[in-house]
């Protein structure tokens, strides 16, 4: 009996978990309270133990000592701050160079993954309150990222393109030719170009703008390694993505806006 | 009793947290170990009484924290890792666990088994556009053999772990 109650206790608190993002916030809870005895070690005052100054003269140095390596200490803050910021300003200002007309974005950040190994998603920190909804485009500065296939009220999942269920209708951008881009466990694999296009290794795959979930023109990656398929009717080629999948920190959901 | 059993909860929620940070950065061919899954072991072998509930229950969180921290469906790890437990129990009398190989052994047995438990409840149950599987052959090379090796081999320094921390002599 004690055991039932117990799991339903469990199973709700995970859920609420789950739910409103606490278990991210206590990650970083967690992180700050590991870290902490390692600070402690870091610290030169308290790895030197109690120091007994006799000396006034010593006693002073020892205070300005102490004051400068506070102020040190608050200056590297400072310096790890603006570095941060300035990475954060140096990626933000690549997503937004996207444009266009069609599409309004919303940016959101990469809260979480799955630590499953079947599937490519990631967790991003806006859901249906901030306007995300089912089968947005997801994009970061470097190209396609993959779309939303769950939106929650306040996160949402995103299929990465390398997911297995994942197919995009795409062309090589320089011979025009068509074909479906799919996730390949490991890689991506682009299937059915025409057998007498003349795709090439290092050729940029883009999307065709078909099926209407992705907009024309977003750069998928490009052509790694080119074979021919079982029976010779199409050539199947080995993409290389564009967006570092395991890097990623910020994305921008596209939102086709409805024209007047 | 309550106080083993909050004990097991806190390193559960432990072990998640490493699960899902920490042991991104070590993927290799993007496969990860399972922590969760080697614990329940660890704890279904060191539990001696043929009729005790505990290891089902801390399987359960387990398979419960995984599909909660994998964005899963709720359940699937669940179930899996209950069997595991159930099996364990089961042949707890027959199971030699002073040595390291039976943990090996049963490490690689069981993450082949959640496995292809995993894959077929799925085939069964949620065939839908987004959520397809590779087939069988891709899933076995790709997915379940490399996931299984790899956390066959982890489970030597982490047994050893678990073994100093939790079970002092």
């Amino acid at each position: 009996m004690q055991d039932r109650i117990f799991i339903t206790i469990l199973l709700f608190v995970l859920v609420f978990l789950n739910k409103f993002e606490i278990g991210k916030r206590g990650e970083r809870y967690l992180v700050d309270l590991f870290s902490f005895p390692l600070r402690m070690i870091a610290s030169s005052d308290y790895s030197k133990g109690i120091n007994v100054i006799v000396d006034g003269r010593s006693e002073k140095i020892e205070k300005e000592n102490k004051e400068l390596k506070q102020k040190i200490k608050r200056l590297k803050q400072k310096i790890v701050k603006l570095e941060e910021a300035a990475q954060e300003n140096k990626r933000l200002r690549g997503l937004l160079s996207f444009k266009n007309r069609k599409y309004s974005s919303i940016l959101a950040q990469v809260i979480g993954k799955s630590s499953d190994n079947w599937r490519k998603t990631i967790i991003i920190n806006k859901g249906k309150k901030c306007g995300i909804i089912k089968d947005m485009a997801v994009i970061s500065q470097e190209g396609l990222v993959g779309r939303v296939v769950d939106a929650g009220l306040r996160n949402s999942k995103v299929m990465l393109i390398t997911d297995y269920s994942s197919k995009v209708d795409a062309f090589v951008k320089r011979t025009r030719d068509q074909g479906i881009v799919e996730g390949n466990l490991l890689s991506l694999r682009m299937k059915y170009i025409n057998k007498h296009s003349d795709v090439q290794k290092g050729d940029t795959i883009i999307s065709s703008g078909m099926g209407g979930i992705y907009p024309k023109g977003l750069i998928i990656g490009e052509v790694k390694k080119i074979n021919k398929d079982r029976q010779g009717l199409y050539i199947n080629a080995q993409i290389l993505p564009a967006v570092n999948l395991h890097k990623l920190e910020e994305v921008l959901c596209l939102k086709e806006e409805t024209l007047p | 009793m309550l106080k083993r059993r909050n004990f097991a909860l806190i390193v559960l929620f432990f072990i998640a947290f490493v699960q899902t940070t920490v042991l991104n950065r070590i993927k290799i061919w993007d496969i990860k170990p399972d922590l969760l899954l080697l614990t329940t072991i660890f704890f279904a072998l060191s539990s001696n009484k043929k009729n005790e509930t505990s290891p089902l229950v801390f399987g359960l969180e387990a398979g419960l924290l995984k599909d909660l921290f994998a964005n899963n469906t709720l359940g699937i790890n669940a179930s899996s890792f209950v069997i595991c437990s159930l099996v364990i129990r089961h042949y707890r009398q027959r199971i030699y666990s002073e040595h390291f190989i039976t943990y090996l052994l049963l490490s690689f047995f069981f993450s082949i088994f959640i496995s292809l438990f995993y894959y077929f409840i799925h085939k069964l149950l949620y065939l839908t556009a987004t959520t397809m599987l590779p087939p069988f052959l891709n899933s076995l090379y790709y997915i379940v053999l490399p996931f299984s090796i790899y956390t066959t081999l982890f489970s030597i320094p982490y047994f050893y772990l678990l073994k100093k921390l939790l079970m002092p002599e």
